[in-house]
């Protein structure tokens, strides 16, 4: 192994304790329900097991009602505030616009303070008392919490701010679709990332062998809890490459704690969450050169003022306190991915029930108006739903923006 | 003048039936009502459950912990490890929460040198640092990103006549059975000598070591038995949620709450654990239909305050000192007492305890064991 491979081996990862990216490790899995490929390739479910089978295939031609268990209190509600204010935007334009087929989308949210055992209780009230055709939530804790009160009753959960790879097992939760891609996904395309860093190819392909292994080799952990203590380990550890799994409020305040210890690294890389510009203008100098998985535009970014795509959003989004934060934009993506099943559903030959909506959304290939050219949201009966790709941007600190340093690198 | 009932005679025999009567017929109420209601009363049973062991260790012995989620987060581990790693059936995990028996002693252990504040500060770093042990041995339990139980392996057993889509029925029976049981024990316990001896600790340590209580003993015994009770409503809120995810449900803010629900409830109270349990469960749900989110919390906490205001020895304490105007239940007389020695009347609230009459600190524990010794 070379001094350079060994280098590159030396990578680092920051955990962030209540991060929403770490809870993308699942561990086990589960056997609720039985679904395959039909011999076409489609995605067919067993309805036989749930609760009530007929209500699952019944025609939806009132409302579509969609029970959204939220954390409005509590540690992520400042978060998830802004999530829902995206998520409520993009729902009311399609309202707005005649709903689906002239079915009217309405959402029930209920709080549930981030807290597991509150997500339950309200995934309990919207199945039993409010009836409600679908469900959605925020974070890995409430989906699981959720999760087989769902699938028992046969309610698709659809897009949930979720990475945990224990629910994008197809065969064991097919009535939930995740909406944030997978750490795994993530990381694959990091490992791309960074070998394409690599001059010397035979270190790239040990970098890979490597990486393929056993993941990254991870020389030291820091909590980035508090920012200037982990940047400190980090650089007395000698580490090279960082890979900062940080969230919304986290991401700056590392890359600003870096420099204040005068820690500069050859390569940081951050999880998609950072992909936040507010956050590294504060940070100032020391975020400059972060690279971040990215499949969202920039909204902010003046050269696509004039891109269709990001005049809608932002009349859409007038009203709503962060437009251009990536959170927001996350939320109104999940809703304009619901819309877009929910339409495709309404086309099919049963029209629109929970059966058929769970099957369009696992029959996907939509390029939504958010994502970054080359990106589309792709599902399949055997692949599950997510982002095609990222795109590699790192932050200019000097002109305040990201900047494209790499082409789309697909995932599959 | 209050009604004065003694125990162990007739009227109070009575008294004690009416009450289970009570409270059969309200369980028989609960089994009945909707999925929803009943999963909300399977939660403050559990809670309730949960509570019952930090009022051994916070009410009865004087020992303040925050860190009582940790308890909570073992015993659900527990179950959820055995469940999904060993095949174990769920049910059958519950009384494996006497693993929380030997954390609570360890816990325990810093108690012998502090207390109040400082000890509260050791429970704390206990509670802090669980979610980050779980996560460290992520193999076992899942770590940051939670264990999954499956749901097949939450059926209940063939005897019980209740099949895996009546899961939620059958664990509320379970959490009222594993509810009916830690009260009767914790009742007993506090009316024997060890929770008198529990109660000279609490009061005044010096008096107590002074009266030949063995305060070592006391104190870290009763975090052992205070951890298993918390320990046992973790199994049961594995079972209820399925899925447990340390950052989430075992975190130092639930440690607190499981606080907030003893103090508002009613310390060294027999019903305030399932008082707090409700105030845990019912309040938060009530005022979000108030104001959602934030203005939701701000609620709560008025409403919290509020009750510490007008009842600052719990619900249940506060509703004891009224109905004692009422009516007054005290200690039967000892044989050899009886005729000449004063009974004071017993603080009642639910159930009482010798231990709240009174009477010094010193006097207490003296009382208590000349009473056994006769």
């Amino acid at each position: 192994m070379t001094a350079t491979t060994r280098r590159l081996l030396r990578a680092a990862l920051v955990p962030v304790a209540a991060s929403l990216v770490l809870s993308a490790c699942g561990s086990s899995d589960d056997s609720n329900d039985s679904s395959a490929a039909s011999a076409d390739g489609s995605f067919s479910v067993s309805t036989d097991d749930c609760t009530d089978p007929s209500v699952v295939t019944k025609k939806i031609t009132d409302t579509i009602s969609l029970g959204y268990s939220a954390p409005l209190s509590g540690p992520v509600a400042g978060v998830a505030e802004l999530a829902i204010e995206g998520y409520k935007a993009r729902i009311a334009e399609a309202n707005a616009a005649g709903g689906i087929d002239g079915v009217k989308i309405d959402i029930k949210y209920l709080d549930d303070a981030f807290q597991p055992d509150k997500a339950k209780a309200n995934a309990t009230q919207f199945i039993e008392k409010d009836k409600v055709d679908l469900l959605s939530t925020f974070g890995s804790g409430p989906l699981g919490a959720m999760a087989d009160d769902a699938a028992a009753a046969c309610v698709p959960f659809m897009y949930p701010s979720s990475s945990d790879d224990t629910y994008r097992k197809i065969e064991d939760y097919p009535w939930i679709v995740e909406y944030l891609p997978s750490a795994s996904s993530e990381t694959d395309f990091l490992v791309k990332y960074i070998q394409s860093k690599v001059t010397n190819p035979a270190e790239a392909d040990a970098f890979e062998a490597s990486a393929k292994a056993a993941g990254l080799t991870i020389t030291k952990v820091a909590d980035d809890t508090d920012p200037t203590a982990a940047a400190t380990t980090l650089k007395s550890a000698g580490v090279d490459v960082v890979y900062h799994a940080g969230v919304v409020g986290s991401c700056g305040a590392f890359d600003g704690a870096r420099e204040r210890v005068d820690y500069h690294p050859t390569l940081v890389v951050a999880a998609s969450n950072c992909a936040d510009a507010t956050e590294y203008v504060s940070a100032g100098a020391g975020s400059d050169g972060v690279t971040i998985a990215k499949y969202l535009e920039d909204t902010s970014d003046p050269a696509l003022a004039t891109n269709p795509n990001v005049v809608n959003y932002h009349k859409v989004v007038a009203g709503v306190k962060d437009p251009d934060n990536t959170v927001t934009q996350s939320g109104y993506m999940q809703a304009d991915l619901l819309v877009n099943t929910l339409t495709q559903a309404a086309k099919s030959s049963s029209g629109l029930t929970r059966e058929s909506i769970i099957q369009a959304a696992r029959d996907q290939d939509y390029d939504s108006p958010l994502l970054i050219d080359g990106i589309t949201w792709k599902a399949t009966a055997t692949r599950p739903a997510g982002v095609s790709g990222f795109q590699a941007v790192a932050w200019n600190a000097k002109e305040k923006k990201f900047v494209v340093s790499g082409d789309v690198i697909a995932i599959d | 003048m209050p009604i004065v009932i003694e125990q162990g005679t007739n009227r109070y025999r009575g008294l004690v039936a009416v009450g289970l009567a009570v409270a059969v017929l309200v369980v028989l109420w609960a089994s009945g009502l909707d999925p929803f209601q009943r999963g909300q009363v399977t939660r403050v049973l559990i809670y309730a459950v949960a509570i019952a062991g930090l009022n051994v260790a916070t009410g009865y012995t004087g020992l303040l912990s925050v860190g009582h989620s940790a308890f909570f987060g073992i015993g659900a581990y527990t179950t959820g490890i055995l469940v999904e790693k060993a095949g174990w059936g769920a049910w059958a995990t519950l009384p494996v929460a006497a693993v929380c028996f030997a954390v609570g002693l360890l816990v325990g252990l810093p108690a012998l040198r502090i207390r109040g504040l400082y000890l509260a500060m050791v429970t704390l770093a206990f509670a802090v640092a669980f979610p980050e042990i779980v996560a460290r041995f992520d193999g076992l339990t899942g770590g940051a990103g939670g264990m999954a139980i499956h749901r097949v392996n939450l059926r209940p057993p063939a005897w019980s006549g209740f099949t895996l889509g009546e899961k939620d029925k059958w664990l509320f029976w379970v959490a009222v059975v594993v509810l009916a049981i830690v009260t009767y024990l914790i009742a007993n316990l506090t009316r024997s000598r060890y929770g008198l001896a529990m109660s000279a600790v609490r009061q005044n340590e010096i008096a107590a070591s002074a009266s030949g209580v063995n305060i070592a003993i006391v104190k870290v015994t009763s975090f052992g038995i205070s951890g298993a009770i918390t320990g046992a409503g973790g199994g049961l809120f594995a079972i209820y949620l399925g899925n447990l995810y340390a950052e989430g449900s075992f975190t130092l803010m639930a440690g607190i709450s499981l606080l907030i629900g003893l103090v508002i409830g009613g310390e060294r109270t027999m019903l305030g654990p399932i008082v707090g349990g409700c105030v845990l469960i019912y309040v938060p749900y009530y005022t979000a239909d108030i104001g959602q989110g934030q203005a939701s919390a701000v609620l709560f906490a008025v409403a919290l305050l509020l009750v510490i205001f007008l009842a600052p020895s719990g619900i249940v304490g506060g509703l004891g000192q009224l109905s004692r105007r009422i009516l007054v239940v005290r200690p039967g007389r000892p044989a050899l007492g009886r005729g000449s020695v004063p009974a004071a009347p017993a603080s009642s609230g639910g159930h009482s305890s010798p231990n709240d009459r009174g009477h010094s600190a010193l006097d207490e524990p003296l009382t208590g064991i000349e009473r056994q010794n006769s």
